[in-house]
Parts: C-alpha cells; sequence; structure tokens
C-alpha cells in the first residue's frame, strides 16, 4: 500500500528515511519522525481498533495522549507491550504493531457480532447479573471476551531505573506558557525542571515559522542559563502530597527501557494545555471522524491528511483556525455545519464556495468503515424536530466540541474543579498551594496570553522559593475564551422514534442512552452515573468522553453544569509499566539477603541455605547420599554424642552503657537484672506493657555500668529500636546508651560433649575449668591467638562454649575450628537440628511457642515475677483478671507414645472423644533421635493443671491420641549441662 | 508522600519515618497505683483527634532521633518538629 494520503510536500518529517512497518500484519511504510498513527493514516488505514463492548470499527480520533481509540500492542514476547497508544509510538524500522480487542484484525473482527446483542449488555450489567440470575451463568462468556489487550508472554527482558529528582520550580507543559515559565524561573537562578511529554519543545500547536524561532531562541536560552533540567519523552503521571511527583521517561536508543523520576518541587508551574472534546451526535465514532486540531495537527507536523473531501461540525469558532491550510493541502471543504444559530465572527471569514449550515446538527453518518456523507438537520436548543435532513457527501469529517483544560495533575493534587458556563469548562478556581496553573490549561487562548502567564509564573514560583525577584503573580481567571462556544451535548429527536446510537466514550462504548438509563435507575449522580456506565473508566481515563458525560448526564437531568464536581481523577494520568515501578527492585534486587560472614565456609561444606529472618543460613549440611532428614538427625547426635559447631552472628546484640544500665535493663526485663554479678548470664524475657512476651534471651554483666543484651536473631532490629524508643520517649532522664552491634561480632557455639576439649585443642589462655568457668559466667581471652568473648550458655542442653570475635575474623576462625589440629572435627550444625535439640530441652521460641496472647505467666515464670520488686514492662497488666484467671493457654509438652510420626504444628488439641471447642495448638513438634520418639510442645488451655492428661491431636481431619507431659523431654536436672 | 521536618536532619520523604502515636500520651510513672480501668485507658484509649495535634515520631532510617511534630489530620500539615525534652513520663496519680 503507498502513502496515498501523504502530502508531496511540508511537515516536519525526514523524507529520506523511509522506515518499514506492519500493522495487523500488513507491510507498510512511513517516514522517520512519523508516529504509528500518522504513518498508519499516511497509508489510508482507517479503522485502527474495535472498541471493548460491542467490537464496533474505530478510526483515529486524536494525535496526542487522549487518543481513546487507536490501542495497539507492539514488540514480541518479553518485549510485548499491551495498550499503547500509536499515537504516542514513534515510528522505527521494523515496528511490529497488532490491534487489540479484535479478531482476526481490526478491519474483519468477527467479534462484532457483538454488536447486534446491545441490549443485553445495558448499563449496569454487571450490577445486575450480579443480583439475577446469578454471575456464575455470565461469568465464563464474559471472562473470555473481558480485557484489553495481552499480558507478556515471557519475563520482561528490559530493565527500568529510577531516580530522586529535587527543585525549586517545576514546569509542566513545554509549549509557550510552559517554556515561558521555565526561562523566567532558570534566569532568577533557580533550579529548574522543565518536562514535557512530546519529543520536543515547542507544545502541541504546529506553529509558524515566526513562533518556531522564538521556540528555538527561547530554548538556547533555557539551555545557556545552565540552571534547568529539560526533560522531554517524559510523562508526569502523579500528583501527591507535599508537591511530590512521578513522572515516567522513556528512554530512546540503548539502556534501560524507562526511566522513574521521583519529583519534589517548592513551586510548580503547570502548564499542560488543552484537550479538545469530539461532539456528540449519532455515529459520531465513524472512522475517519476526527478532532478538528488532530487534523491540523496531522497535516501542519506529518504531512497527512484524513480525506480529500471533508465536513467540519463546530459548536465553538477554534474550528476554523486550520481552514486555510485545508486548502493549501488541495483538500475540498464541503461544508461546515455549525451548530450555533448565530455563528461567531470567524464564520465570515470562510472562503467562497463553502457551504455554512448554521442552528444545524449532524442526525446520520455514512459508512461502516470510513465516512461516506452526513446527513444533517435544523434544531432547536438540540432537539430536531423535523423528520427531513440533507445530505452532503465526504470522506472524512472533522469535529470540535469545545476545548477542556487539562487539570488532571491539579486535581490530583486536591484542587476542586468546577464548571464554569463562561468557557463551558471545568477550571480550577483555586489551584493547590505553590501551584500557578497557566496557558490555556488556565483559559489562555492566545499565544500572547500563554507568555505573559508563563513569564509571571515562572518568576513568582522562584520567589516563593525565597529568590529575590520583584514579581507579583495574581493567576488571571479564565479568559472569556476567543473561541465562542455554545455548548450541544447531544442531539435529540421530538419524533419519540429509534435513532442511532450516539458516543460519549468511545474505548467503553457508553451512548446517550446508557447515560439515560442510568439516570432513569436513579444512578444520577455523576459519581454514580460514572460507575454505572462505565464512562471515563476506561484505560484513557476519559480525556475526551468525560466532560461530555457530565453534560450529557447534566441536560438528561434537567440540572444545570454550574458548579458541578468534576468525578475524583486519580494517578497515574497515564498507564505505567510495572517494570518501571518496581525499578531495581526485581531478581535477586527484589528481597536481598544478608550473608553470614563466613558465607562462604558454610558453602563450601554444602550447607543448605533457607532464609531465616532476612539472613541466609545453613538449615543443615548435607553429606553425600543423605536424605534431609538423615542429616538433620546425624547432626542432632552429633550435639550429644560428640561436638558442634554452629554459627550464630545473627544472633542479636545490644550493648547497654552507662550509670544507669541496670535500672532500665530492670525495667525492661522480667527478670531481675541488677543482683546480676560482672561476668554473670541470666536469662531474660521482655514483655510489652500488655504482657506479652516480645522477646527473650540472655543479658551478660561486662562492667559494673556495661551490659550486653542478647536478642532474638530474627527480632534484632526491631527489639533495639524498641529499647530506643523506651530510653528517648519513656526513661530519658536514665543515665544509659544503647550500641546495636550485631554484625560487629560473629558468634560460633561450640556445643556437646567434646566441646571443652576441642578449645583446648585450638589453644587458649581462658581457664576451660567447670569449677573456674561455670555455666552462665562469661570470660574475655584468647582462643587461637584471637581476641573473643566467651560465653557459656545453651541453647542445646549440652556443655556449649558461645564464642564471639570481631567478624572479619569469623571466615578464618571457623576454617580454624573445621580443622582442629587434634583430630576431632566438630560436626557443622544447621537451624533445623538446633530446633530438634531446644525441643528436646523444651525451651521455647518467641513467635513460635508464643504467641501475640502468651504471658510470661503461661510459660512458667510465677515464681520469679513474685520475687522481683519494681515495676517493669508489662507488669501492671499481669495483675489484670484477665491474666490471672483460668483458661489461658499455657505451654506444655505432648507425649505422643510410641508413634512413629511427628504431629503437624498448628494442630489442634481437643478434649478426648473430639467433644467441645479447641483447647490449644502444637506449637512445635519433631521427631526427637536423641529418646527416639515424637515429641510436641503445645499452648493448652490451663495446660499447666493437666499434667497426665489424655487429649486429642486434630489437624484436617487426622487424629493422634497424646497426653499432656512436663517439660523438659530431655534431661531435666541439666546434668548434660553443668559439667 | 508527605515531606516531613526531622528537628535535625531537615525535612525529608516520609518513608524515612515511623510513627509513636500521641505526643501526651506518656507512660504512668507508677503504673501500680492505678486502678484496672486507669490502666487500660492508658493503654487502649487514644484521643484520635480531628485537626491538628501533636505526635512523637522517630527518624528512623536517619539520625535514629525521637521528637515531637504537630500534624493536622485534616490538611496534612506537619510543621514544628521539637525534640523531646527528655522525661516524657506521665504525672504520678
Amino acid at each position: 500500500m503507498s502513502q496515498k494520503f501523504r502530502l508531496v510536500k511540508g511537515g516536519r518529517i525526514d523524507r529520506s528515511r523511509p522506515l518499514r512497518f506492519s500493522f495487523d500484519g500488513m507491510q507498510l511504510s512511513g517516514f522517520a519522525g512519523d508516529t504509528l498513527a500518522s504513518a498508519l493514516l499516511a497509508n489510508g488505514v482507517r479503522v485502527v481498533g474495535r472498541s471493548f463492548k460491542y467490537h464496533r470499527p474505530r478510526g483515529l480520533l486524536a494525535a496526542g495522549p487522549e487518543e481513546p481509540n487507536a490501542f495497539v500492542e507492539v514488540g514480541h514476547a518479553g518485549r510485548r507491550t499491551p495498550n499503547q497508544r500509536a499515537t504516542e509510538i514513534p515510528l522505527s524500522d521494523g515496528l511490529c504493531a497488532r490491534s487489540e480487542n479484535t479478531w482476526p484484525s481490526a478491519r474483519f473482527d468477527l467479534l462484532s457480532l457483538l454488536g447486534g446483542i446491545h441490549r443485553l449488555l445495558p448499563p449496569g450489567f454487571y450490577h445486575k447479573t450480579f443480583k439475577w440470575p446469578a454471575w456464575s451463568w455470565y461469568e465464563p462468556l464474559i471472562r473470555r471476551i473481558a480485557g484489553i489487550g495481552r499480558a507478556p508472554s515471557a519475563i520482561d527482558s528490559d530493565w527500568y531505573v529510577q531516580r530522586h529528582l529535587h527543585c525549586d520550580v517545576l514546569v509542566i507543559g513545554a509549549g509557550p506558557a510552559g517554556l515561558s515559565a521555565a526561562v523566567a524561573a532558570a534566569g532568577t537562578g533557580s533550579d529548574t525542571v522543565l518536562i514535557d511529554e512530546r519529543d520536543g519543545i515547542g507544545g502541541s500547536q504546529p506553529w509558524d515559522a515566526g513562533v518556531a524561532g522564538w521556540i528555538k531562541i527561547m530554548t538556547e536560552r533555557l539551555a545557556s542559563s545552565g540552571r534547568c533540567l529539560t526533560l522531554t519523552n517524559t510523562c508526569v503521571t502523579g500528583a501527591y502530597e507535599g508537591q511530590g511527583f512521578t513522572a515516567v521517561e522513556n528512554i530512546i536508543g540503548d539502556g534501560p527501557r524507562q526511566r522513574l523520576w521521583h519529583i519534589r518541587a517548592k513551586s510548580v508551574v503547570l502548564a499542560s494545555g488543552a484537550l479538545e472534546r469530539p461532539l456528540v451526535f449519532p455515529d459520531n465514532d465513524r472512522p475517519g471522524i476526527m478532532l478538528a486540531s488532530a487534523a491540523r495537527e496531522y497535516r501542519e507536523r506529518y504531512a497527512v491528511i484524513m480525506g480529500r473531501r471533508v465536513v467540519i461540525v463546530t459548536n465553538n469558532d477554534s474550528a476554523y483556525a486550520g481552514i486555510d491550510g485545508l486548502a493549501e493541502a488541495g483538500v475540498t471543504l464541503v461544508g461546515v455545519i455549525d451548530t450555533r444559530p448565530d455563528p461567531g465572527p470567524a464564520a465570515g471569514t470562510l472562503p467562497y464556495g463553502v457551504r455554512l449550515m448554521s442552528g444545524s446538527v449532524p442526525v446520520a453518518v455514512g459508512g461502516l468503515n470510513g465516512c461516506s456523507g452526513i446527513r444533517f438537520a435544523p434544531h432547536v436548543d438540540g432537539c430536531v424536530t423535523t423528520r427531513s435532513s440533507t445530505h452532503l457527501s465526504c470522506d472524512a469529517i472533522l469535529i470540535s466540541g469545545g476545548w477542556s483544560p487539562n487539570l488532571h495533575l491539579a486535581a490530583q493534587a486536591g484542587a476542586a474543579l468546577d464548571f464554569d458556563l463562561a468557557s463551558v469548562a471545568f477550571v480550577a478556581r483555586t489551584p493547590p498551594q505553590g501551584w500557578y496553573i497557566v496557558g490555556s490549561a488556565n483559559g489562555a487562548t492566545t499565544l500572547e496570553q500563554c507568555q505573559e502567564q508563563g513569564a509571571s509564573a515562572g518568576l513568582a514560583g522562584a520567589a516563593a522559593c525565597g529568590i529575590n525577584v520583584h514579581a507579583q503573580f495574581a493567576s488571571p481567571p479564565p479568559q472569556p475564551t476567543a473561541a465562542p462556544i455554545a455548548p450541544i451535548w447531544f442531539v435529540e429527536f421530538s419524533d419519540g422514534r429509534r435513532h442511532r446510537r450516539q458516543w460519549v466514550d468511545y474505548l467503553y462504548d457508553v451512548t446517550v442512552t446508557d447515560i439515560r438509563i442510568a439516570a432513569r435507575e436513579n444512578y444520577a449522580h455523576v459519581e454514580h452515573m460514572k460507575r454505572y456506565t462505565a464512562a471515563g473508566m476506561a484505560p484513557d481515563q476519559g480525556k475526551t468522553g468525560q466532560i461530555n458525560a457530565h453534560g450529557v448526564l447534566a441536560s438528561i437531568t434537567g440540572r444545570s453544569l454550574d458548579g458541578t464536581r468534576i468525578t475524583t481523577l486519580r494517578p497515574p494520568y497515564r498507564p505505567m509499566t510495572l517494570g518501571v515501578i518496581a525499578g531495581y527492585e526485581t531478581g535477586s534486587l527484589y528481597h536481598a539477603y544478608r550473608l553470614l560472614p563466613a558465607h562462604e565456609v558454610h558453602r563450601r561444606h554444602d550447607a543448605q541455605f533457607d532464609e531465616y529472618g532476612g539472613w541466609q543460613r545453613p538449615a543443615f549440611y548435607r553429606c553425600s547420599g543423605e536424605s534431609d532428614a538423615e542429616a538433620i538427625m546425624r547432626e542432632v547426635l552429633a550435639a550429644r554424642n560428640e561436638v558442634v559447631v554452629f554459627d550464630g552472628s545473627p544472633l542479636g546484640k545490644i550493648e547497654v552503657v552507662g550509670r544507669d544500665a541496670g535500672t532500665f535493663l530492670n525495667r525492661i526485663y522480667v527478670n531481675n537484672m541488677t543482683t546480676l554479678a560482672v561476668d554473670k548470664i541470666r536469662y531474660g524475657v521482655m514483655l510489652d506493657d500488655n504482657g506479652t512476651i516480645c522477646d527473650d534471651g540472655v543479658v551478660i554483666r561486662l562492667a559494673d555500668t556495661h551490659y550486653l543484651v542478647n536478642s532474638t536473631s530474627a527480632r534484632a532490629t526491631t527489639t533495639y529500636r524498641r529499647l530506643e524508643m523506651l530510653k528517648q520517649c519513656v526513661w530519658g532522664d536514665l543515665d544509659v546508651r544503647l550500641i546495636p552491634v550485631t554484625e560487629q561480632w560473629a558468634t560460633f557455639a561450640i556445643s556437646g560433649p567434646g566441646a571443652r576439649a576441642l578449645i583446648r585443642a585450638m589453644g587458649t589462655d581462658i581457664d576451660l575449668d567447670p569449677a573456674a568457668f561455670p555455666h552462665m559466667t562469661h570470660r574475655e581471652g584468647l582462643v587461637a591467638d584471637i581476641q573473643v568473648r566467651v560465653a557459656r550458655v545453651s541453647f542445646t542442653g549440652e556443655v556449649s562454649y558461645e564464642i564471639s570475635l570481631r567478624s572479619s575474623l569469623a571466615y578464618d576462625f571457623l576454617e580454624l575450628l573445621l580443622r582442629s589440629k587434634s583430630g576431632r572435627v566438630p560436626t557443622l550444625l544447621g537451624i533445623e537440628a538446633l530446633g530438634v535439640l531446644r525441643t528436646e530441652k523444651g525451651y521455647l521460641h518467641v513467635g513460635s511457642d508464643t504467641d501475640g496472647a502468651t504471658s510470661p505467666l503461661d510459660i512458667g515464670m510465677v515464681g520469679i515475677i513474685a520475687k522481683k520488686k519494681g515495676d517493669f514492662l508489662g507488669r501492671r497488666s499481669l495483675e489484670r483478671r484477665h491474666s490471672q484467671q483460668s483458661g489461658r493457654r499455657q505451654l506444655v509438652g505432648l507425649d505422643l507414645g510410641a508413634m512413629r510420626k511427628t504431629v503437624p504444628v498448628g494442630a489442634h488439641i481437643v478434649g478426648d472423644g473430639l467433644k467441645g471447642p479447641s483447647i490449644g495448638v502444637v506449637t512445635s513438634s519433631c521427631w526427637s533421635p536423641t529418646l527416639n520418639r515424637s515429641i510436641a510442645m503445645a499452648l493448652i488451655e490451663d495446660g499447666h493443671t493437666r499434667n497426665g492428661q489424655s487429649v486429642t491431636v486434630w489437624s484436617e481431619g487426622r487424629t493422634w491420641p497424646a497426653a499432656v507431659c512436663l517439660l523438659p523431654f530431655l534431661d531435666p536436672a541439666g546434668a548434660r549441662l553443668n559439667v | 508522600m508527605l515531606s516531613i521536618p526531622c528537628p535535625w536532619c531537615g525535612s525529608r520523604d516520609e518513608r524515612e519515618f515511623s510513627f509513636g502515636g500521641e505526643a501526651d500520651r506518656n507512660r504512668p510513672r507508677a503504673p501500680e497505683l492505678l486502678d484496672d480501668e486507669a490502666w487500660a485507658n492508658y493503654l487502649f484509649a487514644r484521643r484520635n483527634l480531628c485537626g491538628a495535634a501533636r505526635y512523637r515520631v522517630c527518624h528512623s532510617t536517619g539520625c535514629g532521633m525521637w521528637f515531637s511534630l504537630q500534624f493536622d489530620t485534616r490538611t496534612h500539615a506537619a510543621v514544628e518538629p521539637r525534640p523531646l525534652d527528655g522525661n516524657e513520663e506521665g504525672e504520678t496519680p
């Protein structure tokens, strides 16, 4: 197909660089500088898509981001991107685009048969089918035909970046108003950012040479100021609180595909222009009907015409502006249908021979996949009373329904948009604080107005940032429009007959009749009507249709639009890719793990890593031929019979220093910490003020005013922050400082009957004799010539030495341990085996064996609390009746007899005979290789008084008999520990 | 996103801060002297004012300091950051 609608000369395209592309399988050609839309028009492609509901053939309506019809899919596999507007896709060689929502193509779409059943798809369709007969009747059909576009079939092969930006003055829109504002602001020395979604400076209007020269001079002044960052191909998608903005930059060429800018500005100049509205009349969705301003842009920017014989339909003067250009392009203007009985002064400038049909409205448009002619008839106040109409043959129709200031971003920032009867548009009477709305977004209609408003706003914006300029900016009131307009929201017929449909929202197929039905069914508020009919809810966000929908509803319900609020406008202004929102946080960066300082050593010993509290930690170490369970059992038995080493580096470590360190800890722990002697260790439980357990761990007194608090690994950060909060907000008068040192110290627990011998073999100056260094004490000294802290604490129930040393030495230290000269090589112990060891000993794990209701009374700390003097966090709550009464869930053991299987964690405990409600849950459960039986811990109502009682464990219909027993399962006297 | 002034670091993004509740809700100095109702009031009752009120905020991913801030729940204006005066504990009943 040749480019038969391309003019032989003119336009801002590069005719020396022809480009080939395909659309719906057709091989077509265009030029560098084209958009996909202009190239399709040049090739005479009129049907570019189908509507969502009825699959009506649709053509290009607009030339910019407001386009509601030409949604296409571009690219293949991981680069396949749905729902792109053809008007925004720069043409590139080999571009492959397909229409959406069509089969097999936009021109021949079998789904258009749906158009015949439109009466089965009334407004409020979902609302009604949910009520009767049943959604399930419709669901299979609806699911198949619903949705626009296909998701990509492979992982996104592009990458995306994000940046933060702070500036004094943010100028949105680089038309004459925005450009003037940016030059003025940058001229004062303020940090200025100028953003436009188009690929260049100058805005949407096709300017003559004089204005183009002015734009060039201003652009150069902006560049030479050195104060302005200009971002083109960048769309500001959202305006948020605190003058925060997001903007998506399409990056041309190699590198990332898009960049998301997070912008914070002190002043904002909104120069986002205005969008032309279509007119609503029967058959107004025919391909070949286009906005008058869009047709002018295609003609002057891309040298493409819509047709050879055109008719203009308008209700205002702006459509007359491009008439001279039509004749120059060799297009015959057949006539102008002006809905106003008394057209404005512009009508007087019509060239000789052009028919002017004033006071008329279109009543039908001929054609199916294009225009063949238009019928019109006279009207009185929008109502056609005659049955006769006149026909004009034409191949394109240019329409103008007036202009709407593009105030999406101002509305997102909280500005109320009210309808202004004088300009027939929604305006922001009170811009958001710090905002200046200028240019046609502010009702300006001449170039001079845009330039003046922009320049004064640029200066005022800079002045508001504290820059010393003498400028006063008063937001000018919306100008009385220079293109007088008489709104006509749709065409009414007095004969009561059924007439052809009049389309309000193109993409979602909302007609005047739909709005009439919505109003009749009492969805007469604009927000209700919007949801009932879906007008303005399509991916185009109603940029062209929404205001007409307001007008139609007001006319139907006989209300005035004066003061009507526009329906809520939400971000994003334009669809954003999920990739650009994710930015860098994909793949391995989606959730970054922390690695142990000796991670490499573990890896070399076949550690099977898993995530525990944000750390990658060895779950177990696999020897050749072992199953997971066999490996874990081997590690458990090694701890009980020989010696193991466990990497406990993530263990939370907080140094508490100061004269009042003991007092502070005494208020935080259930246990008494002031009576703890230097070099002694005590286990402690922390509560919140509700009396529930939030962390536990040991406290070591290093010196009189120096403690080391150990918290659970997973809670290291949370507990530190909580202590800081208490220190700063509750007990600011205490002399205490908190230093989180979790990552500064690596910790290795050496545990088992052979632990002492192993450390001796490594060489140490610490006296390891049990009498000199008993359980729950602390020493500092040298092990293998490395300065270490050694704590005799145990989470395994065996003799254990927790050795802490500088993190940077962890790698070497673990290597030394595993190459012990004595020939006694310790077994590496993973988290899973540690879980078995601590369950055998009945040591609780906060968060597993306790929940958000467990108090220290429920875990058997009654005696400790009774002995403690003074207040501590949560103490008062433990005295409430609720904390003391019967029926509380208490931690106990479960004797599962000779059963060979384990019970699931989370299984319910029910009374004997499966009667009554659940009385508790299994909190920990494992196979004990030491005891050679299955064991479990559980929180059970009044568990401490049920010792020996038989209960039933229930999970998903299966049951196991069990008996409540005391903890621990192994070595209640601690004989293995205190040696 | 809100821009919140820290008394030490200046205005920063909302995401750098964590919220600590109403600034005038102080822990009683002697909880053991309170009856159950008064203690429950401290634990659970909040004023939830509509409009401007003072709240405790921590610049948690910045300097780590707690401070108080006047915040208006209607306009979202965050102003007058103030360091805590050291002892925020409540009065003895």
